[in-house]
């Protein structure tokens, strides 16, 4: 369920030497076998796409403007889920709160990643272990690092709040208050992400061909204008391809939480995902749920289409 | 790579791998898909009427499963028209409509009391007045043991399963290191407060908690309302609306807010599960908490707590307060039942959860199996049935009780005084939805006022009210 | 920083100090969080109450491991995110790769269509059909009947993802096509193909599909969840909020520890394919 992620640029670097002349086609084969057997290939990728994506997206649509309880036929209700969904005053807050969390992650979770992997390539020595390190929290299942961060950020108990403690600061609410509640998730979150972030920079970084560094320095430019002027600029694809990625992913925030803190204290932590969520499984609103997530598909669509676009035109340079 | 690879040209070798492509596809879409297709049902070829029936106790206590699968085959000797297919899965709210609608819901479900108005509104269950008249000792059924399954035009679409009056949890223990006297629990909420304080300076612990979150929190403040009298529903013409604004519940909000601020007695997590807050009572980490009867079974099986710190006492009352909150569960047939399914549901509900309330010989078998799988025996629970049927009944199963009966003494006595009041009747889950909030607001927020959170709850619950009333 | 830059004696003395910092806070950064898992499974939860900080139990309960693993059933839920992992990494191996196939060397006058409305989907994040996905699996049309609560409700939807198809299709297409018509022409079958010439030169991109197909789905959450509602049936990232609940705190610990154990054992012992690969594809 989760989003693809993969910028198309990189693809030559595993995909076999192109051969000189143009290919041949192959499908010349004998007759008989020359139709059944491409729609016998074929067969998996349409049933599997037909049940389990694209027939539930037409379906999202339909119900968006139906009102069903599953047992009787369903009704056509016009845009009456949309207005549902209008006169939630809960819709505003969670829209807000999906974005305020974006936008948090934005700022917190974006910049980290590149500082990291700027200072890892300066630094010389000891890559492989701080790569292993740096990407360790990836490699925890999501929900048991959310659990974990429950426990650290525990009122009673809590690792943070004992640290701090220690120094003199707190305790702090963290989950427990309206005002603390999201940048907590937020946090969170970008401990878990971070890492794969930095590996995709370290990467990018070691593309920058080294010409460009000696003829900056040959120029006497200092460290930081180099960085300025020849290693952000060459990156400047692959950050704008990772912080659309970002955006899609933050927008579809849902574990952190679910389970952290089921949208309080106060709904200041209700996504958009989250009431979908409620709206299907809780409330049983199965029409108001699928108006909602088709018009979080549609800004979804709008966001993933700048990305592929973005992919494909810079894929190529 | 090398240019050539030597292939066979065997023909009908490569059809039958092609074919084998295919075939696996359709065989992973298409000869799954009817493993767990549900029972279509109704009268067979044989004449027979076949329903499927959840509340089959997990193999987690044996006995009493056994005692469900022997009560089964003992229906269908009784009933050879009819046959029973005992599902154990548990109810649950989420999965219940699409269930339904592909068929694999059951015919008989057994759900908590705060679901039935809302599956009625969306006509998710049937009404069963028709049955329910031909039962033995009908007459003598207590409408207060079928309100929650009641609707408003009296149609009755539930038989009762188990139901008890929600009341005051309390650590016995916690009670003594307090100076409290623990067969004196609090009787009002003045005297929570004054208790939770003196339970959170003398031991550290929580002195008393609030449930907050998943509906929960909406669900425990609808209970103390009551206690304050008041209700969160009222008629407005031939409508509800919700009565936030009325007082009570703000005196309740009031009164909490004052022990989390004033008093710092409710401890520092207010985003509590119902099933984390057991777990800490269990633990020993709380000194009081509105919750139900039947907790007890948990505080006992799933976290090993001790019987002799478990007290309970009938929900504290406050100014003009005499009322309490039902809880517990009904059982309800699925709307896709036939006719004649509806009737063989009536009968095994009648035959497994009726009879036991009326038919000492059969409570007490139940009451043995369940006390050989160390399940609660003698708990206080509501009587279906008018004092002359259900007397002999209780009798009989206090015989086998196994709990402390004198910690449930306070509670006994108690909530005879009290009044037992159902969920509200309109869209109690978005009411309780939007209370979680308000609860949380006083909890975390020091300037949080009770009267402005209640204010926005009521407002945000307006579209809601009309949506469920829109008929 | 040049090579004269570097040779500075200020500079490198900066570099070092940098780097020990650097290296501490990513060891308390990347490592610790796990290292307070294992401590925290290890010790009592009432020593962890009382030396909240220290950095080893006076006593350790090595003991908690085990009890965790048998009280809270860990050995079934572990099962099961094998059991659904391992499907799901087969179907999507199987539907990417006989699509791609059919789309990349095979190529029906239809394939155009159908290679276009694979990609739609990808503007699409399944989370947003996951309402009617759920309503589908548990009335399948064609077929009718459920498949919640079984595996396939979470192997078949892992199929349907089109970047699948979309990176070994266009690895496909490298292939020189001299060497399928080779192959024709001596008679080869499109599943002789498939099997001894294309498939064996496609091993990277099989790997990296692997890889991320495994990855997704151990770390899948919302999905198993909604679509396996029968507890005995979830994997373990479904099982654990709901134990957390339950749960005495120190064997929850220990729950989350055998549930970090086999994914960074994994990535430990194949951290170098796995770096490489995220860094080619950019998954996260």
């Amino acid at each position: 369920m989760s989003t693809p992620t993969i910028p198309r640029e990189s693809l030559p670097a595993v995909a076999p030497a192109p051969v000189g002349k143009r290919p041949l086609r192959v499908n010349r084969l004998r007759a008989g076998s020359r139709h059944i057997a491409p729609a016998l290939f074929l067969l998996p990728t349409v049933l599997v796409f037909g049940l389990f994506s694209w027939w539930p997206i037409i379906r999202s649509l339909v119900l968006s403007f139906q009102q069903t309880n599953l047992v009787e036929p369903a009704t056509w209700v016009g845009l009456r889920n949309y207005q549902t969904l209008l006169d939630d005053p809960l819709l505003g807050k969670a829209v807000w709160n999906t974005v305020v969390f974006t936008g948090l992650a934005l700022l917190i979770g974006f910049p980290l990643p590149l500082f990291l992997a700027v200072l890892m390539s300066e630094l010389r020595r000891g890559g492989g272990l701080m790569r292993v390190l740096v990407y360790l929290p990836v490699a925890v299942p999501p929900v048991v690092a959310v659990l974990m961060w429950k426990w650290f950020y525990d009122p009673d108990t809590g690792l943070f709040n004992e640290v701090l403690g220690k120094v003199g600061l707190g305790p702090y609410p963290w989950l427990q208050s309206a005002d603390t509640a999201m940048t907590s998730l937020v946090v969170e979150a970008t401990w878990a992400g971070a890492g794969g972030a930095v590996l995709i920079y370290l990467a990018a970084l070691a593309s920058v061909p080294t010409e460009l560094y000696e003829a900056a320095e040959l120029d006497g430019a200092s460290v930081r204008r180099r960085l300025w002027h020849v290693t952000l600029p060459h990156m400047r694809s692959i950050l704008l391809i990772m912080m659309l990625l970002q955006v899609i992913n933050t927008f579809q925030v849902f574990t952190e939480p679910f389970v952290l803190t089921d949208g309080g204290p106060e709904d200041s932590t209700v996504t958009v995902l989250l009431l979908i969520y409620r709206y299907a499984f809780v409330g049983g609103d199965y029409g108001s749920a699928a108006a909602l997530s088709v018009s979080l598909a549609a800004v979804l669509a709008v966001l993933s289409a700048i990305y592929l676009r973005l992919t494909r035109t810079w894929g190529t340079k | 790579m090398a240019e050539s690879v030597p292939v066979s040209t065997h023909r009908r070798r490569r059809r039958r791998a092609v074919a084998g492509a295919g075939a696996l596809a359709l065989a992973l879409v298409a000869g799954t898909a009817g493993c767990s297709s549900g029972e279509s049902g109704g009268a067979g070829s044989s004449g027979k009427t076949t329903i499927t029936v959840a509340g089959m106790p997990a193999t987690t206590a044996p006995k009493t499963r056994q005692q469900f699968l022997d009560a089964v085959a003992a229906f269908e000797k009784a009933n050879p028209n009819i046959k029973l297919k005992p599902t154990d899965t548990q109810w649950d709210a989420r999965t219940f409509a699409a269930r339904l609608a592909g068929g694999s819901a059951e015919t008989v479900l057994t759900v908590p009391l705060t679901e039935p108005p809302g599956l009625i509104a969306r006509k998710q269950i049937i009404d069963l007045s028709a049955e329910v008249k031909s039962l033995p000792h009908s007459g003598d059924l207590d409408p207060r043991a079928l309100a929650p399954a009641t609707a408003a035009d009296g149609k009755v679409h539930g038989l009762p399963v188990t139901e008890y009056a929600l009341g005051l949890v309390y650590n016995r223990d916690l009670f003594t290191k307090a100076g409290l006297d623990p067969d004196k629990p609090p009787a009002t909420w003045d005297e929570v407060r004054t208790a939770a304080k003196k339970i959170s300076d003398t031991s550290g612990a929580t002195g008393y908690t609030q449930m907050t979150v998943k509906n929960t929190g909406g669900w425990i403040l609808t209970a103390m309302t009551y206690a304050y009298g008041g209700s969160m529903e009222k008629k407005v013409g031939d409508k509800y609306a919700p009565s936030l604004l009325d007082g009570p519940a703000e005196n309740a909000l009031r009164q909490l807010s004052a022990m989390r601020w004033q008093d710092d007695s409710m401890g520092n997590n207010h985003l509590r599960t119902q099933q984390d807050a057991e777990r800490d009572f269990a633990a020993g980490k709380i000194g009081m908490m509105i919750s139900t009867v039947n907790s007890y079974n948990r505080y006992i099986t799933q976290y090993s707590g001790k019987p002799a710190d478990f007290g309970m006492a009938a929900l504290p009352q406050q100014n003009a307060g005499r009322s309490t909150l039902l809880g517990g569960l009904m059982a309800v047939v699925s709307a896709k039942a036939t006719p004649a399914q509806r009737a063989a549901a009536v009968k095994w509900i009648d035959y497994f959860y009726l009879k036991p309330a009326y038919d000492p010989a059969a409570a007490e078998e139940l009451a043995l199996a369940q006390a050989a799988d160390k399940l609660a025996v003698g708990l206080p629970t509501l009587p279906f049935y008018s004092a002359a049927v259900s007397d002999p009944v209780n009798a009989a199963i206090n015989k086998h009780a196994n709990i402390p009966a004198a910690n449930f003494a306070p509670y006994v006595t108690g909530v005879g005084k009290l009044d037992y009041q159902v969920e509200p009747p309109v869209a109690a889950q978005d009411l309780y939805g939007a209370l979680d909030t308000v609860v949380q607001a006083v909890l975390t927020r020091k300037d949080a006022d009770p009267h402005d959170e209640l204010a926005k709850a009521a407002d945000r619950l307006g579209p809601a009210f009309e949506k469920a009333q829109a008929q | 920083m040049s090579e004269a830059e570097r040779r500075r004696p200020l500079t490198r003395i900066g570099l070092g100090t940098t780097q020990l910092l650097l290296i501490a806070a990513l060891v308390i950064e990347g490592a610790g969080p796990i290292y307070w898992v294992f401590k925290g499974s290890i010790s009592s939860t009432q020593e962890s109450l009382r030396h909240p900080l220290a950095l080893w139990p006076e006593e350790a309960h090595w003991s908690n491991i085990s009890t965790a693993w048998t009280s809270l059933d860990l050995g079934r839920y572990l099962m099961n995110t094998v059991v659904l992992v391992g499907g799901s990494w087969f179907v999507q191996l199987f539907v990417a790769v006989t699509g791609a196939y059919a789309l990349s060397v095979l190529r029906p006058f239809y394939g155009k269509y159908v290679y276009a409305a694979v990609l739609a989907t990808l503007f699409l994040p399944g989370t947003v059909s996951m309402v009617s996905l759920y309503l589908t699996i548990q009335d399948l049309p064609l077929t009718g009947g459920s498949i919640a609560n079984t595996p396939m409700a979470v192997w078949l939807p892992a199929g349907a993802h089109a970047f699948n198809v979309l990176l070994i299709k266009q690895f496909f297409d490298g292939i020189p096509k001299e060497l399928l018509e080779a192959a024709r022409l001596d008679g080869a079958g499109p599943w002789r193909i498939l099997t001894r010439i294309v498939l064996p030169m496609s091993r990277p991109i099989l790997a990296v599909v692997s890889l991320l197909a495994v990855m997704n789905a151990w770390k899948d959450f919302l999905w198993p969840m909604i679509a396996i509602t029968d507890t005995d049936k979830q994997p373990l990232a479904v099982a654990l909020p709901r134990l957390a609940d339950t749960s005495d705190q120190s064997l929850l610990i220990a729950g989350m520890l055998i549930a970090i154990i086999p994914p960074v054992v994994v990535f430990l012992v194949f951290q170098r394919q796995i770096v490489r690969g995220i860094a080619f594809t950019g998954l996260k």
